[in-house]
C-alpha cells in the first residue's frame, strides 16, 4: 500500500480522474487517505481541491470537457471539502470567557495541549455576490477560515444583498469576505461593499473578478483584497480590523463618464439584444441557418457583451472588456467558431451605441486588438 | 496645533451618530461604544450590561489590549463605586466622589497603571437602564472635569439609545429565527440505493420540500415538495402545518395517494379556505440491478420531469386537484421506475415561470427546463440541481426568484474507479470506507 504523504502529481492526476467521472465518493477517499496519512487540510484544500478546480476551469475553456462535466467535477469537489470538513476539528463556536470571574480572569487562558482547536479569532460572513454562482472557492476559503480559529458563517453562491445585510445586523460579524468572480457582478459587489461599510463592518474582497491583482476592489471600496485563500487567512490573522476611517457621505469626485453609458446599458440591455439578433442574419449569414437553441445562446452571448461592457464602464476599466473579447476569443477557437462571429455581435451592439463615445471607443479598441482572421 | 474642546466634542459626537447608527447588532453596538469612548474619553473604558440571571455581560476596550468581552457575577458589581448605582438607572454620580483606589483589581488590565480617575455614567434604554459606562484614566494626576463628564453623558446617551435599538432589533430577530427554524427544509438523508439532492431559497413561507427516511414499519423514502399559495407568516404557519401533517400521516404508513386526501380534509377543516396548496408526494423503493420504483401523487402540483438516461425528458403521468379547495380531491397517482443513471425531478413553478431572458421579461417556460434537464445527463444529482438553478439564475439575469424548490432523486451509475490510468489505482484507497456521516 503506498502511503500519501504529500499531494504529488500523480495523486493530483488521480483525483482528477475521479472528479472527471463525478466520483463523489472516490473523490472523498482521496481526501480521506490524505489526512490519515497526516496531510494538513489545508494543504488538500489548496493545493489538491483548489488547484484541481483550476484545471477543471481550463479543460472547460479548452473544450476538453462538456460544460456538464464541469459540474459534475464541482460537486465532487463540494463534497470532497464536505468531508474534510467533517473530519478536522471545529474550533471553539465562541470566545473563550471565563463566566465564573471577573474580567481579569477572563481571557487568554487556554490550555494548549497538542492539536487543541486553534485560539477563536471572531466571526465572519462570508458570502458570494449576488448573481456569483461560483460558490467552491468561497466554500474553500470558508474551511481554510474555519481551521484558523475563525467562526465562519458561510450564506452561499449569489447572495442578494439584502440577505447580506441582514444577516450583518443579525450576527454582527467581526469582517465581511466577499467573493466575485466575474467582473460583471462587480457594480453588485460595489453595492453590497458599500452596504456592509454602511453596517460598519470590514470588507475583504477575494476572488479574480476584482481584477489581477486585485486593483478594483479598492476602488470599489473594500478594506482589503487577497489573491488566494491563504493570502486571505494571513491578512485576516495578522492585520485585522483596518482602522475606522469615516466614509464621505457625498463622494467629492465628478461622476465619471461612464455612470450615464452604464445606466443605460444595463437599463437598455433587452432591446440592444433584441435590436442585434434581427440585424444578425444580414450580417452574419451562417446566422440563417440557427435553430431555436443557437440563436438564444447567441443572444445569451450578446447580453454577454453588453455586461461585461458596462461593469468595465461602471468601474472605469477598460482591461474587463477587453480581458472579456480576448477570452471569449479563445474560448470560441476551442470550438471552431471563427473570431468573426464575436467581430459581428460587437458590431451590432456599437451601431446601437452612436450617441456613447465611451462605449463606442472601448468596442473600436476591441475590435482592433482582435485577430483579423 | 491643538483643536478647541468644543471642535473635539463636536467631531466625537458626530463620528458616535454615525458610527452608533451603522449597526443594529447588539455587540457590534457596544464593541463601537467602547471603541469611540477609549479614544476620545478616556484611557480605558468598559460597559457594563444590566444583570440577567444574576450575571452582567460586559465590554472593555484598554490601552494594549484588543477588545475583550465576558460575564460577571452580580455579587462583583458592587466592588467598583458608583456602578449598581448607574445600574439602577440613577443620575451619575460625579467624578470627583469616586475614589478610584477602591475599584477592583480586574476592572482594567494592569498595563494601565494606577487609576487616577474614575467615571461611571449610566446608559439610558428603553424605560430602562441599557448598561453603564465605566471610564477610567490612569496615572496620580488624572481628573475628569466637569465638561469631560457632560460630554460623557451626552455620548452614554447617544450610545445607550443605539444599544437599546439594538436590544429591541435582537428580540424580534430571535423570534424570527426561532419561528423560521421550523421552516427550513431538512437536512437531506443519505439512504443506500440512490441519491437526492435539494435546492431551496431561503424564504418565509411558500414552498418545502420534506425527505422522511425509512423508519420502523416504513421501508420506502417519502419525499414531498409543495408550494402555498402566498407568502409571509400566514402561509409560512400553514406550511409548518402541513409538513407536520405530512410527517404524521407518513408515521402511520399512508401511501402517497391516500396522504394528499387526508391533507385536503385535513385544510379544509381547519378553516382558512382561502388557501391553498399544490404538493407532490412520492414513495420510493429499491428494486433489482440498481433500480428504484417511484410511486407518485401530485395535487394541483407540476408533474415531476423524469430524466432518462438516453436524455431524453418526460413528465411524471400523474395529475391531481388543488388541494385544500374542494371537498372531493381527484388524485390519478402513477409508478415510475428509474434505471440507473436516471432522475426524476420535483419542483415549484418557480423554476418556469422564472422571467428573464434576452427580452428581459419571457418565462424561462417547461421547453427549456426540459433542455436544462436533458443537459444533466450522466452527471450526479447535487450537480444537476445546481446546474439547473444557475442556468434559471442565469435566464433571469441574477434577478430574485425566490420562489424555487427543487428536490431530485437519482439512481446512481456505478462509478467505475477512473480507467484512464488502466483500472490499477496507485493508492490502496479501497480498503478505506468513508466515515459514516452523522
Amino acid at each position: 500500500m503506498t502511503v500519501l504523504t504529500h499531494i504529488d502529481s500523480a495523486v493530483a492526476d488521480h483525483y482528477l480522474a475521479l472528479v472527471a467521472d463525478g466520483d463523489e465518493h472516490g473523490a472523498a477517499t482521496v481526501v480521506g487517505a490524505l489526512l490519515d496519512d497526516g496531510v494538513p487540510p489545508q494543504r488538500v484544500i489548496v493545493d489538491l481541491i483548489g488547484a484541481t478546480q483550476t484545471r477543471v476551469g481550463e479543460l472547460w475553456a479548452a473544450n476538453e470537457w462538456s460544460v456538464a462535466r464541469e459540474h459534475a467535477a464541482t460537486a465532487a469537489g463540494e463534497r470532497a471539502l464536505a468531508a474534510l470538513a467533517a473530519r478536522t476539528p471545529a474550533p471553539s463556536a465562541s470566545p473563550p470567557f471565563d463566566s465564573a470571574t471577573g474580567p481579569s480572569n477572563s481571557a487568554g487562558r487556554r490550555p494548549a495541549s497538542p492539536g487543541a482547536a486553534p485560539p477563536y479569532r471572531g466571526r465572519i460572513a462570508l458570502a458570494c455576490v449576488d448573481g456569483e454562482w461560483h460558490g467552491l472557492p468561497a466554500r474553500m476559503l470558508a474551511e481554510l477560515l474555519r481551521l484558523d480559529g475563525w467562526r465562519v458563517d458561510y450564506l452561499g453562491a449569489s447572495v442578494p444583498g439584502r440577505h447580506l445585510i441582514t444577516h450583518l445586523h443579525q450576527t454582527g460579524p467581526d469582517a465581511v469576505a466577499l467573493s466575485c468572480m466575474i467582473p460583471t457582478r462587480l457594480p453588485r459587489a460595489h453595492a453590497a461593499i458599500t452596504a456592509c461599510r454602511a453596517a460598519g463592518i470590514p470588507v475583504i474582497a477575494g476572488g479574480r473578478g476584482f481584477g489581477p491583482d486585485g486593483r478594483w476592489a479598492e476602488r470599489l471600496g473594500a478594506h482589503a483584497w487577497a489573491a488566494t485563500g491563504e493570502d486571505a487567512v494571513t491578512r485576516l490573522s495578522t492585520d485585522w480590523p483596518p482602522p475606522y476611517v469615516a466614509d464621505l457621505l457625498f463622494s467629492p469626485g465628478e461622476p465619471t463618464p461612464g455612470d450615464e453609458e452604464y445606466t443605460y446599458l444595463t437599463r437598455r440591455r433587452p432591446e440592444l439584444i433584441t435590436t442585434a439578433m434581427q440585424r444578425l442574419a444580414a450580417a452574419y449569414p451562417a446566422a440563417h441557418r440557427y435553430d431555436q437553441a443557437q440563436a438564444e445562446s447567441t443572444a445569451e452571448d450578446l447580453g454577454h457583451v453588453i455586461d461585461f461592457l458596462a461593469a468595465a464602464l461602471y468601474v472605469g476599466e477598460p482591461a474587463i472588456f477587453l480581458d472579456f473579447t480576448q477570452w471569449t476569443t479563445d474560448v470560441l477557437r476551442a470550438r471552431n467558431v471563427p473570431p468573426n462571429a464575436l467581430r459581428t455581435g460587437l458590431h451590432l451592439i456599437r451601431d446601437q451605441l452612436a450617441d456613447f463615445p465611451s462605449s463606442v471607443a472601448l468596442l473600436n479598441r476591441s475590435l482592433s486588438e482582435m485577430p483579423q482572421t | 496645533m491643538t483643536a478647541s474642546p468644543t471642535l473635539l466634542q463636536a467631531s466625537l459626537l458626530a463620528e458616535a451618530g454615525h458610527r452608533l447608527s451603522a449597526s443594529l447588532n447588539l455587540r457590534r453596538t457596544i464593541r463601537t461604544t467602547v471603541e469611540l469612548a477609549a479614544a476620545h474619553l478616556a484611557d480605558a473604558a468598559v460597559v457594563v450590561r444590566p444583570v440577567h440571571r444574576r450575571q452582567s455581560s460586559w465590554t472593555r476596550l484598554a490601552p494594549g489590549h484588543p477588545i475583550e468581552e465576558g460575564t460577571l457575577r452580580e455579587a462583583l458589581l458592587a466592588e467598583v463605586p458608583g456602578l449598581t448605582e448607574a445600574l439602577d438607572g440613577f443620575p451619575p454620580i460625579p467624578s470627583r466622589w469616586l475614589d478610584p483606589a477602591q475599584a477592583p483589581a480586574w476592572l482594567v488590565p494592569a498595563s494601565l497603571g494606577p487609576i487616577g480617575a474614575l467615571l461611571v455614567v449610566p446608559l439610558p434604554g428603553n424605560a430602562e437602564p441599557s448598561g453603564a459606562l465605566i471610564l477610567a484614566r490612569g496615572g496620580p494626576d488624572a481628573v475628569f472635569t466637569s465638561e469631560d463628564e457632560l460630554l460623557a453623558r451626552v455620548f452614554a446617551a447617544r450610545a445607550g439609545s443605539a444599544i437599546s435599538a439594538a436590544v429591541l432589533y435582537q428580540e424580534q430577530v430571535d423570534i424570527t429565527a426561532v419561528l423560521q427554524a421550523d421552516l427550513q427544509p431538512p437536512d437531506l438523508p443519505q439512504i443506500d440505493g440512490f441519491e437526492l439532492a435539494g435546492s431551496y431559497q431561503h424564504r418565509l413561507g411558500g414552498d418545502f420540500y420534506d425527505v422522511f427516511a425509512p423508519s420502523g414499519d416504513n421501508t420506502d423514502t417519502m419525499i414531498t415538495l409543495g408550494d402555498v399559495c402566498g407568502t409571509g407568516p400566514e402561509a409560512a404557519v400553514l406550511t409548518g402545518k402541513i409538513r407536520h401533517t405530512l410527517r404524521a400521516l407518513r408515521l402511520v404508513g399512508t401511501g402517497p395517494e391516500q396522504m394528499l386526501h387526508v391533507l385536503n380534509q385535513a385544510l379544509l377543516q381547519s378553516g382558512r379556505p382561502t388557501r391553498f396548496v399544490t404538493v407532490v408526494v412520492g414513495s420510493i423503493i429499491r428494486i433489482d440491478h440498481g433500480r428504484i420504483r417511484l410511486t407518485l401523487a401530485t395535487g394541483g402540483h407540476p408533474p415531476p420531469l423524469i430524466l432518462r438516461v438516453d436524455g431524453t425528458v418526460e413528465e411524471a403521468p400523474v395529475s391531481g386537484t388543488l388541494i385544500g379547495v374542494l371537498p372531493q380531491t381527484v388524485v390519478r397517482p402513477a409508478t415510475v421506475e428509474l434505471a440507473p443513471g436516471e432522475l426524476c425531478l420535483l419542483h415549484s413553478d418557480g423554476l418556469t415561470e422564472a422571467r428573464g431572458g434576452p427580452a428581459g421579461n419571457e418565462q424561462y417556460g417547461e421547453n427549456r427546463l426540459r433542455q436544462a434537464l436533458s443537459s444533466c445527463q450522466g452527471i450526479p444529482g447535487t450537480a444537476a440541481v445546481e446546474r439547473i438553478r444557475q442556468l434559471v439564475s442565469d435566464w433571469s439575469h441574477g434577478g430574485h426568484s425566490d420562489d424555487i424548490a427543487m428536490l431530485a432523486v437519482r439512481a446512481p451509475t456505478r462509478t467505475p474507479l477512473s480507467l484512464r490510468d488502466g483500472g490499477a489505482s496507485p493508492y490502496a484507497i479501497s480498503e478505506r470506507r468513508p466515515r459514516p456521516r452523522s
